[in-house]
């Protein structure tokens, strides 16, 4: 029984009987026939005032878009888009970007797992040019599913998109900025964009007794790392283009401007080496820690292969 | 520290059914912080986009998510978001109503930075890049641009200058902020932040993540390569009481190596290498963090002395 049947059944059954996040954690499409073969670089980093050419090159140099997404595969698209301010949103031509190179390789549905405003898009210069595009994306619709997660420190069961657990391809877009509770957001908390406010973020936010939204940074932080059990991305393509690094998460705040897109396969890889990029050890960063002690990735860098690359230099 | 706020704990769900059972009562409350809105038409070929957005307490979360949690923890009362245009360009205006002007001047001063030009609107107004914030009264209010020409600058400064004429509200910032040594003494550039929470201070500093000190109102000095805090307790015993439950937590954290305490000084070095030093002077708690030892001595000595002159009881 392969992972999509798995999940027609499980539907069938509601959401009161949940999955358990280790049969479902695993992408298939890592498994699918038709995968590629990628060129042994873990992280690309490219650099350069065009955004769009930024993240189709750093895709390219972990082996193109056809490495990650078979044809006809389902993908989801987890973007990190409900923000306002400058510096908060991942740059919508990194997501149109992704969006295109999905449809090159003959990606079949493409979902956004979040849903994305018809405004998000219209902030790129690009959205007229990429119109049809962005009218064939499917919203991720209401429903939902409940996941045990059986290893998880405190976060013992989440209520995520069903978006989130059907697409064969799940692609993480977030942006590498501030925030005030966790110090940062990338990959990793991205995926809490994936799951409904009640329970499963409350539980996150006020699960240990806290008081405040984040009155407890270490539990939030610990159950981000937790979350990210149920499902590790398939390519992770972040926006370290132009980001606040105050007043995180809504600003509006300070911005620095690395200009540069980072893509990997390994979430705690690609978050601590953009924690990196926006100032901070990433040991500093708990989620990112706790990730890596629970064996979603590594932190460890200096033994992976990186290419950075600067376009237009 | 003490909550100045509704737990959103009970969930957005609970919030809606909230809002939806005292719909009558809110819908007018709120609308009051419509009267902030300024006449657009005053403002030639820019357009109000759409209607405004209102938030009473903790529906805050449901406009700007976890942004919403700094403003709890100062005491947020109401807001209005609107967002304005002229063909292209665009700007937001976000006009925060909270508890008091302590409220209002600590967030402020927690979203602005040292950098920023000074701009003669409202209390202290400062604009940095493509946004511009204020403060006058209880009222902390944001214009943000998308860009950073001219014309959309200028946008932002008659908007600016529009919500304030319709404050009414006036007072002065908590006098604790002034218990940081003077520029001058010190040949640096401090920016203040008035701090009533955990969530402020961890994102100046994290000594732990949570709250080690027991406080409820702090004052962080941030100078050009260091920073101080001040954190006021109600009296003397207090403030030694929670000196030592912070330095114990702080010793035993594993955080901090060549830790050496007193029973009032503490000394460490953190993983960045900066040395972490806190005092205890009277009924405050004070601390410096930065890189240089001699440095730690001089500008603790001149807080210590700033400190002393406080008047004891006062604002607390």
């Amino acid at each position: 029984m392969d992972r999509r049947e798995f999940l027609k059944r499980g539907a069938t059954l509601g959401i009161s009987a949940p999955l358990t996040a280790p049969a479902l954690g695993q992408s298939l499409s890592r498994d699918l026939d038709t995968v590629t073969q990628r060129q042994g670089v873990d992280i690309a980093a490219v650099a350069g005032s065009d955004y769009y050419a930024n993240a189709v090159r750093a895709v390219e140099l972990l082996g193109g878009m056809g490495s990650f997404v078979p044809r006809g595969a389902t993908v989801g698209l987890l973007v990190n888009s409900p923000w306002q301010n400058p510096g908060t949103y991942t740059n919508p031509d990194v997501s149109l970007a992704v969006l295109r190179m999905c449809l090159d390789a003959g990606a079949g549905d493409i979902h956004t797992v979040e849903g994305a405003s018809a405004d998000y898009w219209h902030r790129s210069t690009l959205a007229g040019r990429f119109a049809s595009e962005i009218a064939a994306l499917k919203p991720s619709g209401d429903k939902n599913v409940i996941v045990e997660i059986p290893n998880g420190v405190f976060l013992k069961e989440a209520t995520v998109s069903h978006a989130f657990m059907e697409c064969d391809v799940l692609i993480d877009i977030p942006v590498a900025k501030d925030h005030d509770g966790t110090r940062y957001t990338g990959t990793l908390k991205n995926v809490m964009g994936a799951c409904i406010h009640d329970p499963t973020c409350r539980f996150m936010h006020f699960g240990s007794g806290a008081a405040e939204f984040y009155g407890d940074p270490s539990f939030l932080s610990q159950c981000i790392a937790d979350l990210c059990l149920v499902r590790q991305p398939d390519l992770c393509v972040v926006d370290a283009t132009e980001f606040v690094t105050t007043n995180g998460p809504a600003g509006p705040g300070d911005i620095q401007r690395p200009q540069k897109v980072v893509v990997g396969t390994d979430m705690v890889a690609v978050d601590a080496y953009c924690a990196e990029v926006r100032g901070l050890r990433c040991a500093e960063v708990d989620m990112i820690r706790m990730a890596r002690d629970h064996g979603i990735g590594s932190m460890d860098i200096a033994t992976m292969r990186v290419e950075e690359e600067t376009l237009g230099a | 520290m003490v909550r100045k706020h509704l737990c959103f704990g009970r969930g957005v769900l609970g919030v809606l059914c909230w809002v939806s059972l005292t719909a009558a009562p809110l819908a007018s409350q709120t609308e009051s912080v419509l009267s902030y809105l300024p006449d657009e038409s005053l403002l030639e070929g820019w357009e109000a986009l759409g209607d405004p957005q209102t938030a009473e307490g903790d529906d805050l979360f449901l406009l700007i998510n976890g942004g919403a949690e700094i403003y709890n923890e100062f005491g947020f009362v109401r807001a209005v978001m609107h967002s304005y245009d002229k063909g292209e360009k665009s700007v937001n205006l976000e006009v925060y109503e909270m508890e008091d002007v302590a409220s209002a001047y600590g967030a402020y001063s927690f979203k602005t930075s040292s950098g920023g030009e000074s701009v003669d609107i409202g209390s202290e107004a400062k604009f940095e890049e493509y946004y511009l914030n204020f403060w006058k009264g209880n009222v902390v209010v944001t214009l943000i641009g998308f860009d950073t020409d001219t014309e959309t600058r200028d946008a932002i400064l008659a908007l600016a200058k529009m919500v304030e004429a319709k404050i009414t509200a006036g007072g002065h910032r908590p006098e604790i902020v002034d218990v940081l040594p003077e520029l001058s003494s010190l040949g640096a550039r401090v920016h203040p932040t008035y701090v009533e929470g955990i969530l402020g201070l961890i994102n100046r500093y994290r000594f732990r993540t949570e709250d080690v000190f027991g406080f409820s109102k702090a004052v962080v000095g941030e100078y050009d390569d260091y920073m101080l805090f001040a954190m006021p307790y109600d009296n003397t015993s207090a403030a030694a009481e929670h000196f030592a439950a912070a330095t114990q937590k702080m010793s035993s954290s594993g955080l901090f190596a060549d830790v050496v305490t007193t029973d009032r000084d503490f000394a460490g070095k953190d993983r960045d290498g900066r040395f972490v030093t806190l005092r205890l002077v009277r009924d405050f708690i004070v601390a410096y963090v930065g890189k240089d030892i001699d440095q730690a001595s001089n500008a603790l000595e001149q807080l210590t002395e700033r400190v002393a002159q406080y008047p004891i009881r006062q604002e607390r």
